[in-house]
């Protein structure tokens, strides 16, 4: 919390600073200094002091001036004329016989930030550079880089990057490896520094000189050179190959990534290289912490999206330790489930079947998502987990039941000859589940299977009576599809029910979609019950396909991106961060510009919108499907909505449809581009909570009324997943047309 | 590059906050601090992004070391570096804590105005930094609260290596000492049958140095000392290990002759070796465990007899071992028979764990405990909900490699003194978990 000093104390602090006696005092005059320091890390207001602190700068105790100095950077932006006082001290600080006190002065003047006072910084950075002390010339070259952001026009001088390009050969590393870095940031615009032949084989032979964070520094600007000629690529691996053997991770990971770039076109060799790679990230999740750990997990599971294989013999690696903090049990989790495969799948299910009694109950959940997913992807498995599954229902906890269950419901679908075993513990389960989505799956699975339990429409029954009292929307739907169902099987026992349900939810229920559908059927068994047995039982049959959008192998991923954080938010989400930055700039700007009230309206919902993004849907960037597919599906899918938009004449139809795939919704066909009624068939597939729903689009263009009409059909199974999609899904369509326009 | 760098008390207060290069905004530790508060419980992650601001955090004691970027950073880099930044601060101050940062804060601003500068790491050694420093350490006296605000003091002696680097100097006449410390950390699973799954040692050389300027040491470790995976072990009575790295300031010349290292040991502490070594370990693992269940009949308790053998020769002993069994969430009290003295059972209801204690567990000796378990509502599945058992302990004086550190000597030309060296072995368990 911080602490805000009220006048008293800063009018106390002052009466301090200009006390005769204090200044006298060495020790009392630190003490006075270190307070309010000390209170401005609090974030307190001190920037009242700042005429005496700047008094308190001219001294000779350094241990004084640093306190000073420190307090002069923090304030300098808000103190914008009285910082024109500390420069004279600076200056004269700048020509001390001792080199720590010029480099201490110079970088502080550096970091003042006030463009007001470059003209008094310019020429002790310039001597700065030249300086006999390496200690100066670093914090000179890291002060050319500073004053980048405040005067540009003085350091993007073609004498000033000269002279750095020159300062790469000076004698202290350190000074080097800021000269590479300043100059990288000076160049921004071109790409950066520039790393020829010359430079790269010069910074390669002093690799060894570099502290451990030059050299990860180094290793990294190397990325910029590349051999032309095979010989040439093993001289400079046999240079680098100590940094594989580094204690710092940081190290290791830069030469590793390097290895990678330099064998980029031989594959045989990069194997190699990723197998000399497996033990040190191995070692670095045993031995490195956790956080080291989570990083490391997280680029074993960037590298196995392409190589799935590579860490097969060592994956009881991965099984979790229990001291491990929460997010490392997690990760590895995840990197199990992708890396089963069908020499390993045993071994790894039962580990995972173990975690399921952890205290944590996110943990065991997790670890049970991960029995179903492995179950899913690797058909082999398949028995083997729903064995396992069935003996971890046999714990009788709500989490643990509820888990299970929602993993059976996608087995079931895929292996219907596990049917037989499943339905019989769906009676058990009733008294334990109790929340939505999983009661919701319950019922589900009652309603499609448990026609042949003895007692499966009085389970249903009971639910009924208790209807009124139930909250979930969903569950009262898959209720009302559930007792429909069973009635076509079991006619007798179940008419009263269906009928007090009907009621209950035609007249008492005020909920849209569940008078919706409860209206639904009661008219369709009005009209015609054989019709209505053909509609609600009728997809009971279609074949499935559940896909893991997640499964590994099916990505290929850049290389570049190891060593940064990329891998540790996933490619996808790291796209649609970088996507979210821009579309802000661009905001700002905008609001900067006009700064009239409608465009700050639409970055609040702007911004409201994009922090729901996170948990809800993304489309996949490859997907297919046949005309033939899409034509049946069209005719399936049953959960339509319809989006009105308006449409630019200026844009072309096509140029549309480019900058549709491009948000990765793909065309099926489209009528020619100039045709008056022109139409489009579109399809995408979105992926939300690990599972993935086909949408299908028919885009028709109304030139005359510059109108577009879209209609849009899911394939979603549960009203649950339909209202999160059908709700983004028209969001982005709208997003990428208007954008557009 | 890196823009902010905050060091946060664990009750979430600012003890430090030193912003490189303006690029982020000052409200940044309290954004931090909802996220983390947000995802309690373990579950936030060291790297998380938020609003176009990546943080990056590793928790240190009760501390939280923290950095924000905007750019797109080498997270390995960047976690080494607080990891760097947090142990400099403990060669500094002598020992990492609030308090200690508290009372230090100048001192740790020096360190990282000058290890990092407009967000890059600069140098980070001990002794380079030591010229650079102005600032005195203000020495953490234990148990006591702080007195006058700055006021130097002397250390506790019974925490020698706890010091500053610098305090020796100052406070103490300069004492030539040097500490050497072989840890070795334990991860072990063992499968209900009894086979061992999987068996790791994580092992460091970790030296603490005190010694004035920079001298030559030489190191003799083990001579049988085999390294490498491949290598054909006959048996496995000499010390191995699969992998190992140095520090740089090491050099291998003599190691792979004599298994000599020559050491110009930076000031502070360092790691000098690390390694590791999994499957067949060199000696026997320090416990095996012997459990058996009765729970056949459900109208009595569950009882579960827990039968734990020290395997470590009769010389050596196991310090405050601790093992926990998880018990059946319906457990509403538990009672025990324990074999001998100085054990003691807690049974914690909240977490459905039972805790055995024994202070000091001598090798080649055998504990039996008995545990009659009341469980309301038996069903079969509570027999699942026993268990993995995992225990805790410490061995001091022992070492799974058998690596053994035959000599440490000191080459000093200018001057002739005898520094005071150190070594202590010592064995944790890092996780050792048994199934029953």
């Amino acid at each position: 919390m911080p602490f805000f000093a009220g006048n008293d104390t800063i009018r106390e602090l002052r009466t301090a600073l200009s006390d005769p006696a204090v200044h006298a005092d060495k020790i009392r005059y630190r003490q006075v200094l270190r307070r309010v320091v000390s209170l401005m890390t609090d974030g307190a207001d001190m920037s009242p002091l700042f005429p005496d602190i700047i008094k308190a700068s001219a001294t000779a105790d350094l241990v004084q001036k640093k306190l000073t100095y420190l307090y002069i950077c923090n304030y300098a932006a808000v103190q914008q004329d009285l910082a024109l006082l500390a420069i004279n001290t600076l200056q004269k600080d700048c020509l001390e016989p001792n080199p720590m006190v010029r480099g201490l002065a110079l970088r502080t003047m550096c970091s003042l930030r006030i463009p007001s006072l470059v003209e008094y910084i310019q020429l002790p950075l310039k001597k700065g550079l030249q300086d006999s002390s390496a200690y100066v010339r670093r914090n000179a070259v890291n002060g050319c880089a500073k004053m980048l952001h405040v005067a540009p026009e003085l350091i993007q001088d073609a004498s000033m990057i000269d002279q750095l390009y020159g300062m790469i050969r000076d004698k202290d590393p350190i000074v080097v490896v800021n000269c590479l870095q300043a100059l990288e940031e000076i160049l921004q615009a071109e790409g950066g520094v520039v790393v020829n032949k010359n430079i790269a084989h010069y910074l390669l032979n002093r690799v060894q000189d570099f502290s451990e964070w030059g050299q990860c520094q180094v290793l990294h600007f190397l990325l910029k050179y590349k051999p032309s000629e095979e010989e040439e690529t093993f001289d400079i691996m046999n240079i680098v190959d100590v940094c594989l053997k580094h204690s710092n991770s940081g190290v290791i990971m830069a030469a590793l990534k390097y290895f990678l770039f330099l064998t980029q076109d031989m594959p045989q060799i990069q194997e190699q290289v990723y197998n000399r790679a497996k033990s040190p990230l191995l070692n670095i999740i045993t031995s490195g912490g956790p956080e080291l750990s989570y990083v490391a997990l997280c680029h074993i599971q960037y590298i196995l999206a392409t190589s799935p294989g590579l860490f097969n013999r060592d994956f009881k690696k991965f099984f979790c330790r229990y001291n491990d903090p929460l997010y490392v049990k997690t990760k590895k989790l995840e990197v199990l489930t992708e890396m089963a495969t069908d020499g390993t799948e045993g071994d790894i299910v039962d580990e995972l079947s173990m975690y399921c009694t952890d205290v944590s109950t996110d943990l065991a959940t997790a670890s049970i998502q991960a029995i179903g997913k492995i179950a899913r992807r690797l058909p082999t498995s398949a028995a083997h987990c729903v064995g396992t599954l069935l003996k971890i229902h046999g714990l009788q906890q709500e989490h643990i039941t509820s888990a299970v269950l929602m993993a059976l419901k996608d087995l079931v679908l895929l292996y219907p000859d596990i049917v037989t075993k499943v339905t019989p513990l769906l009676p058990n389960c009733v008294e334990l589940v109790q929340e939505g989505p999983a009661k919701a799956t319950l019922v589900w699975l009652l309603g499609q299977y448990g026609q042949t339990l003895p007692n499966g429409p009085y389970i249903l029954e009971d639910m009924i009576e208790n209807v009124a009292s139930e909250i979930s929307v969903q569950v009262k739907l898959e209720l009302l599809t559930a007792t429909a169902k069973m009635f076509f099987i079991r006619p007798a026992e179940c008419q009263d029910m269906l009928g007090c349900l009907l009621e209950y939810c035609i007249d008492e229920d005020s909920n849209m979609a569940v008078r919706d559908r409860a209206l639904m059927y009661y008219r369709l068994l009005h009209t015609d019950v054989q019709q209505a047995r053909r509609v609600i039982l009728g997809a009971a049959n279609r074949p499935v396909q559940i896909q893991d959008s997640d499964a590994p192998g099916h990505e290929v991923i850049d290389l570049m991106d190891l060593n940064t954080l990329v891998p540790i938010y996933g490619r996808r989400r790291w796209d649609v961060m970088v996507e979210e930055q821009k579309r802000k700039q661009e905001q700002t700007k905008l609001t900067n510009g006009t700064s009239n009230e409608t465009h700050m309206a639409a970055e609040v919902a702007e911004a409201v919108e994009e922090d729901n993004l996170e948990e809800t849907i993304s489309l996949l960037s490859h997907c297919s499907l046949t005309p033939q597919e899409f034509e049946t599906k069209w005719g399936e899918l049953d959960c339509v909505t319809t989006v009105h938009l308006d449409y630019d004449p200026t844009q072309s139809p096509n140029g549309l449809l480019q900058k549709l795939e491009a948000a990765h919704i793909f065309t099926m066909a489209s009528s020619p581009e100039e045709a008056t009624q022109w139409k489009a068939f579109l399809f995408a597939v979105a992926e939300m909570k690990d599972e993935t729903h086909v949408v299908l689009v028919e885009l028709c263009l109304d030139r005359l009324a510059a109108t577009m009409q879209a209609t849009c059909k899911f394939g979603a199974d549960h009203m649950e997943d339909a209202v999160p999609l059908i709700s983004q899904f028209g969001r982005i369509l709208r997003g990428t047309i208007t954008s557009f326009s | 590059m890196i823009s902010q760098f905050v060091i946060l008390s664990q009750h979430g207060d600012i003890l430090l906050f030193k912003d490189y290069r303006g690029d982020v905004g000052k409200e940044s530790p309290e954004l931090f601090l909802q996220k983390i508060r947000d995802l309690s419980g373990g579950l936030a992650p060291p790297t998380f992004h938020h609003d176009g601001i990546h943080y990056i955090h590793v928790k240190h004691s009760s501390l939280c070391f923290m950095a924000t970027t905007r750019s797109n950073v080498s997270p390995f880099m960047v976690i080494e570096l607080i990891n760097r930044v947090a142990s400099l601060c403990k060669d500094y101050c002598g020992v990492l804590s609030e308090e200690a940062i508290r009372l230090n804060f100048p001192l740790v601003y020096e360190i990282l105005d000058e290890v990092i500068d407009f967000g890059y790491p600069q140098g980070t050694s001990t002794d380079m930094l030591k010229a650079y420093m102005e600032n005195s350490p203000v020495l953490v006296r234990e148990g006591t609260t702080p007195g006058l605000f700055g006021a130097e003091r002397r250390m506790v002696p019974s925490t020698a290596a706890n010091k500053s680097i610098m305090g020796t100097a100052v406070s103490q006449g300069r004492k030539n000492e040097i500490f050497v410390d072989v840890l070795e950390r334990l991860t072990v699973l063992i499968s209900t049958s009894g086979s061992v799954l999987r068996a790791d040692i994580d092992g460091i050389i970790q030296m603490k140095s005190f010694l004035v300027g920079i001298p030559e040491i030489k190191m003799g470790l083990s001579e049988d000392l085999t390294v490498g995976k491949e290598d054909k072990r006959g048996y496995h009575s000499h010390a191995h290990v699969d992998e190992c790295s140095f520090h740089e300031s090491v050099d291998l010349s003599e190691f792979g002759q004599s298994r000599v290292l020559t050491i110009h040991p930076p000031q502070g502490e360092f790691p000098l070796m690390k390694y590791q070594a999994s499957g067949d370990l060199p000696s026997l693992l320090p416990f095996r465990l012997f459990p058996t269940v009765n729970d056949q009949d459900s109208s009595r308790d569950m009882e579960l007899v827990l039968k734990l053998r020290c395997d470590v020769p009769s010389t050596s002993h196991a310090v405050n071992v601790m093992v926990r069994v998880p018990v059946p969430k319906a457990t509403t009290s538990v009672s025990q028979q324990l074999s001998g003295p100085g054990q003691s059972v807690e049974f914690k209801a909240q977490e459905h764990l039972v805790v055995w204690s024994i202070k000091k567990f001598p090798g080649a000796t055998e504990l039996t405990a008995r545990f009659k378990l009341a469980v309301a509502n038996r069903t079969p599945s509570s027999r699942l909900e026993l268990g993995p058992v995992s225990l805790n302990f410490e061995l001091p004086m022992y070492i799974c490699s058998r690596l053994q550190i035959r000599f440490l000597r000191l080459f000093d030309h200018e001057q002739s003194y005898v520094p005071y060296r150190w070594v202590r072995y010592v064995t944790h368990s890092d996780s050792y978990v048994i199934r029953i």
